[in-house]
């Protein structure tokens, strides 16, 4: 990698996005492969390589993926993120593995948190993606230090990843926010919740979503293969409201359903 | 004998003493001075005389060895050892004298340098808790 490009890399603290959303767009609309402009990964604090954040679930809104817009990608497992998110909620999953630059293939680094206290390593939780990668649950709030160690138990690079309370959820139909909707009964509508921290910016780490609605013969709720989105599907003509939960912090969407 | 030829006696044998002991050619090793290879975070700061890391936080660092005589050599084996890896960690980086330190827990340790497995100085550290 030339020096240009390091420096235009994204960065997980906040430095100059290498790629615009108008450019990832372009990406998906140029054959669904945004694999040349990747800001899945962020460059190590020392400079030596990559590290990577990995998918584990859909239910992370930085692997809401590539072709979302689009609609190309199906699945968000077993991928990489479509951006390395600049914070992490507190209580997320998410995985990390570290590629160093002018590595061969099986040059193995693992990452471990600087202190383990901050972090649950659940096992098993990621089974799917990578064997290298390591998976790991925020337990509080501030910056925690990634280190990449080599097999000889030396650190190769360091990366500083910052967590994050969740403040609120925000409630999107793939297109605005949404705070009610109006539908006919046989209609029906997808929703998808945003993890976001006191300032409005959305928050990576899986998390675990509970939805309910408050009449499910007005409005039925279907949970899709992702905790954070669901289906809504109008029964008959009333108003119910739509609550999804991630533990304190919940959403509430207005939905009428009326004649036609 | 007279006081001078007394006087010249025990300083001969003074210095005869402090030969057999090694004093005068022991290749010391008298501090250790840092420089930052990675931006320090917060509160963080390295330096010869102590260590301030918060917990979770790390920094990347390489340390310059002062010596009491001559350079180290290439085949010399430097090191720094924490003393309490539960509170600070020390860990090698991938290169010679490169070292990165990370706060774990709150307290007190020592860092102690050492060249080829002879023990140096020592580095006061403190961890402090992330507000």
């Amino acid at each position: 990698m030339n020096t240009s490009l390091r420096r235009a890399r994204a960065s997980a603290l906040g430095r100059p996005a290498r790629l615009t959303a108008a450019a990832a767009a372009f990406a998906a609309l140029a054959g669904c492969d945004a694999s040349d402009y990747d800001q899945s990964r962020v460059e190590g604090e020392l400079g030596r390589g990559d590290f990577n954040y990995e998918c584990i679930s859909p239910a992370d809104v930085a692997c809401e993926y590539r072709c979302t817009l689009f609609t190309c990608q199906a699945s968000a497992t077993n991928e990489r993120a479509s951006v390395f998110p600049s914070r992490v909620a507190v209580g997320g999953l998410f995985a990390l593995t570290y590629v160093h630059e002018g590595a061969d293939a099986s040059s193995r680094y693992r990452v471990v948190p600087a202190s383990p206290s901050w972090v649950d390593t659940p096992a098993g939780a990621n089974p799917s993606v990578a064997s290298a990668a390591e998976t790991f649950v925020a337990k509080r709030a501030g910056q925690l230090a990634f280190l990449a160690r080599n097999q000889a138990g030396q650190v190769a690079d360091l990366l500083h990843v910052e967590f994050v309370p969740l403040d609120h959820l925000e409630v999107n139909d793939f297109g605005a926010v949404t705070a009610a909707v109006k539908l006919s009964p046989g209609e029906s509508i997808n929703l998808q919740a945003y993890p976001q921290g006191v300032d409005g910016r959305s928050l990576g780490g899986a998390l675990s979503y509970a939805w309910s609605s408050s009449d499910e013969a007005v409005a039925a709720v279907a949970v899709g293969s992702a905790s954070d989105r669901v289906k809504i599907e109008a029964k008959a003509e009333g108003t119910a409201t739509v609550r999804v939960a991630v533990g304190e912090v919940t959403r509430e969407v207005s939905i009428e359903v009326g004649a036609p | 004998m007279n006081a001078t030829v007394r006087t010249l006696a025990r300083l001969g044998l003074g210095a005869a003493l402090a030969l057999a002991a090694g004093c005068g050619s022991e290749n010391r090793l008298e501090r250790v001075d840092f420089s930052y290879e990675t931006t320090p975070p917060d509160q963080t700061t390295v330096s010869a005389s102590s260590i301030v890391v918060r917990t979770g936080q790390a920094i990347a660092v390489r340390a310059h060895p002062v010596m009491s005589e001559d350079e180290l050599e290439d085949d010399d084996r430097f090191e720094l050892r924490s003393q309490d890896q539960a509170v600070l960690g020390v860990d090698q980086g991938d290169e010679p004298y490169l070292f990165v330190i990370y706060g774990v827990t709150p307290g007190d340790t020592r860092v102690q340098a050492f060249v080829n497995g002879r023990p140096g100085p020592t580095i006061n550290a403190t961890v402090v808790v992330v507000p």
